[in-house]
């Protein structure tokens, strides 16, 4: 025989419920990028604090790359990573403050800056990929097949053809802003929409508008099947990109993880870890999404 | 408490130096979730009032939609919306999607539930006597009703101003169908986003400011309509 | 004299419950009437019915001669020669004059006649400095008189009061009693009032129904009804054992 639960029980069962969720979902979880526990090579020592905060770029995340090589330093140290993908500025930022442990970003100038201003210390290589302009088929600024991205944005200014840029002062958005330097050209006008967004979201506007932009190869790559947008040009020296990470200077903020953040450079740099990027991309697009270079 | 602080001196310094790309921000999102307002109002309001006092069959089942579609997210309704305006979907032609009159289509797809449901709920709360006094003194059926509708205005006022705060103060639907695109389709709350994004979480929590005291000059001009006293707001006695 | 209201077999139904039951009724113009009861004996329900807010369930009911066939247009046209004043008066938001005025401007009537009809009803009831005031601040009282203005300023030819003394002081009870007198008497207003009040009834209706389980039980000269109650039911109500 079944007892009709009164409202009375029946609401509190709701806020007991209720109570336990909110513990659950405050005990530590954050944006994480590993594989569930229970796999073989749990064996490592779990360190000191595990908990490691890398601040890193949209781009880099969209990519897919840390999903695919952060479960192998989970399981090498026991570090569990807590990725943020802003862009670079907001990563070095949150550096500044002291609310990341390691930077993981593309924009040297901006690093070599960071380290300078003794925000972050151990700076290292570690690959770099390129940036492509894509554009729709029909091509009205007639640049497909260019290997002059300069050229290539100057006759995209003069046919007014529709341009998306990042404008968030993303690594991606300062590398644009530094070829139209190159052109000599400040890029306004009802063609030149600056949407403030990461690089999918650009990407998939980009689409929608049938329009330019300037894009790394590892998103295009990601996400290629789902849009319509053509590359438009490849291959030129200033399209070059590369990464750099950065431990935040543990001297500037008592509980920033210097010991986490230093195993996670270590990692990144060596060997097993660079032939594991290289591989990153391969078996899907037929090609290395990101080139290793650590020295 | 640094930034906090950091972030109201900015706020004030925004606003005392009329930053023109601001002020543009500013404007749009006022002209952007006026105008849903507006369309929500004017649809929501005799809406809300015949699905008070008219009975008819599957009066409840919309009734209960109302109410459940009070509570639509906004990235949700940003993301209906995006699909019929995309190049893919039916209304793709229009080339509608990134504009003010995307955010504003929608807005109205969250303000409209809103302003109908409470529309609905101020009426029903009013009770049986209000018609029959209105009739009894000669009033025509439309002058009753219209009656009705102004008896419950504070109701009403009081759904129009929970709407426009909604509406304001969301950013997924405006991004979703706006895409932030300065000078075109970007407003306060997408501009917060992207501020804190580029790491200039001072600036951003500035514009946060102005939202806030827009939110609040708003609250006080309806207030100011209404005109009653504020003998509504004192509190029960509890002795 | 044609009857003002006349209904033959009138019932009304709610679901299985049948709250009136009126084989013969007829009201002529001109007098105070009361109707009395206790209550649930049907009461307000022939007050609603009469003043055409509810529907009867069968039976004839013929309103000013006519026949009521319940169209829109026959509605507004005779209750526009009606008004009612209900236990405690709905006060529309706004102030005592828009109240007042709202009667006079669903008809049409000019802005400047209004006025004059609205002050004389206010001042007739004593209400003519309250004329600016919101009509919800006021107290019990004098929202009764204010209610009373208002139907009176549409200058009707019945006048309908449901127990308008039953929420309110002694003291603005006896001034209300004493203006439907003189608004009966001045103005030939027929009244039809329900109240529970013996010696209100005494003291106003020319005539008097009592009801009892949806029925007229007695009805007569009010004098005659209570000195000499020739049903036992009366007898038992004016005794108050009911």
């Amino acid at each position: 025989m079944f007892k009709i639960v009164s409202n009375k029980k029946l609401l509190s069962l709701m806020l007991v419920f209720m109570l336990i969720a909110s513990v659950f979902a405050f005990s530590g979880c954050g944006q994480q990028t590993e594989e569930p526990q229970g796999q073989a090579g749990d064996s490592v020592e779990a360190p000191e604090n595990p908990q490691l905060t890398l601040a890193t770029t949209t781009s880099t995340q969209d990519s897919g790359l840390l999903d695919a090589i952060l479960p192998d330093f989970k399981q090498k140290t026991g570090y569990q990573v807590e990725v943020i993908a802003v862009g670079s500025g907001a990563a070095m930022s949150m550096g500044e403050s002291g609310d990341a442990d390691v930077l993981l970003v593309h924009s040297r100038a901006a690093e070599d800056q960071f380290v300078a201003d003794g925000y972050g210390v151990d700076r290292h290589d570690v690959m770099y990929n390129d940036f492509l302009i894509i554009g729709p088929a029909a091509d009205p600024a007639g640049i497909k097949g260019s290997s002059d991205a300069a050229a290539a944005l100057t006759k995209i200014s003069e046919t007014t053809s529709i341009f998306l840029s990042r404008g968030d002062d993303s690594g991606t958005h300062k590398k644009e802003l530094a070829v139209w330097k190159a052109a000599e050209i400040e890029p306004a006008g009802d063609w030149y929409n600056s949407v403030g967004q990461g690089m999918a979201d650009t990407y998939r506007m980009a689409d929608e508008m049938q329009g330019y932009t300037l894009i790394d190869r590892a998103t295009y790559l990601a996400n290629q099947d789902n849009y319509s947008l053509q590359s438009m040009v490849e291959g030129d020296k200033i399209l070059f990109n590369p990464y750099g990470v950065i431990a935040v200077n543990p001297e500037k903020y008592p509980n920033i993880n210097y010991a986490g953040a230093t195993a996670f450079i270590q990692w990144l740099v060596s060997d097993e870890t660079q032939a594991l990027i290289e591989e990153f991309g391969k078996d899907k697009y037929g090609q290395s999404l990101f080139i290793p270079d650590a020295k | 408490m640094e930034v906090i602080l950091q972030g109201i001196k900015e706020g004030i310094g925004l606003i005392l130096s009329l930053d023109p790309e601001l002020i543009k921000i500013t404007l749009l999102s006022l002209q952007v979730s006026l105008s849903a307002l507006f369309v929500a109002a004017v649809l929501g309001i005799p809406a809300g009032t015949l699905l008070a006092l008219k009975s008819f069959w599957g009066r409840k089942t919309l009734l209960n939609l109302t109410y459940t579609l009070m509570g639509l997210p906004p990235v949700l309704a940003g993301l209906i919306v995006f699909l019929f305006l995309s190049n893919r979907g039916p209304l793709g032609e229009f080339q509608l999607l990134f504009t003010p009159t995307a955010m504003v289509v929608a807005q109205v797809l969250l303000g409209f539930p809103l302003v109908c449901g409470l529309t609905a709920r101020a009426v029903m709360a009013l009770r049986q006597e209000v018609y029959d006094t209105a009739a009894m003194l000669g009033a025509t059926r439309t002058g009753a009703i219209l009656t009705i509708i102004r008896e419950a205005r504070i109701g009403i006022i009081a759904a129009l101003t929970t709407a426009l705060g909604r509406l304001i103060a969301e950013v997924g639907a405006v991004m979703m169908v706006g895409g932030n695109i300065q000078g075109k389709t970007r407003v306060l709350t997408t501009s917060i986003v992207l501020e804190t994004r580029m790491g200039n979480d001072s600036r951003a929590l500035g514009i946060g400011i102005i939202l806030l005291l827009l939110a609040f000059l708003i609250m006080l001009i309806i207030l100011k309509l209404e005109k009653r006293s504020f003998k509504d707001d004192s509190t029960i006695q509890i002795i | 004299m044609t009857a003002l209201f006349r209904l033959s077999n009138l019932s009304k139904t709610y679901g299985e419950r049948r709250v009136l039951n009126v084989e013969q009724l007829e009201i002529s113009p001109g007098h105070i009437y009361a109707i009395m009861g206790p209550n649930g004996s049907g009461k307000t329900t022939l007050l609603r019915i009469l003043s055409l807010l509810t529907f009867n369930t069968a039976g004839q009911l013929e309103v000013f001669g006519e026949q009521i066939n319940w169209s829109k247009s026959q509605l507004l046209r005779l209750r526009r020669q009606m008004a009612m004043v209900t236990q405690s008066s709905y006060m529309f938001e706004g102030s005592v004059y828009y109240n007042v005025a709202y009667g006079l401007r669903a008809r049409k009537i000019s802005e400047r006649e209004t006025k004059i009809r609205v002050q004389e009803s206010l001042a007739l009831l004593g209400m003519l400095d309250f004329m600016n005031h919101p009509a919800n601040n006021l107290s019990g009282g004098e929202k009764q008189k204010v209610a009373i203005a208002r139907a009176l300023a549409v200058n009707p030819r019945v006048l309908f009061l449901d127990e308008p003394t039953s929420n309110i002081d002694p003291t603005s009870s006896v001034d209300i009693e004493n203006y439907v007198k003189r608004i009966n008497e001045e103005h030939s207003i027929t009244i039809i009032l329900v109240t529970h009040k013996i010696f209100q009834t005494r003291k106003l209706a020319k005539e008097t129904f009592l009801m009892w389980d949806g029925r007229i039980i007695e009805q007569g000269p009010t004098r005659n009804l209570f000195h000499d109650p020739q049903d036992t039911r009366t007898r038992r109500f004016l005794k108050g054992e009911y």
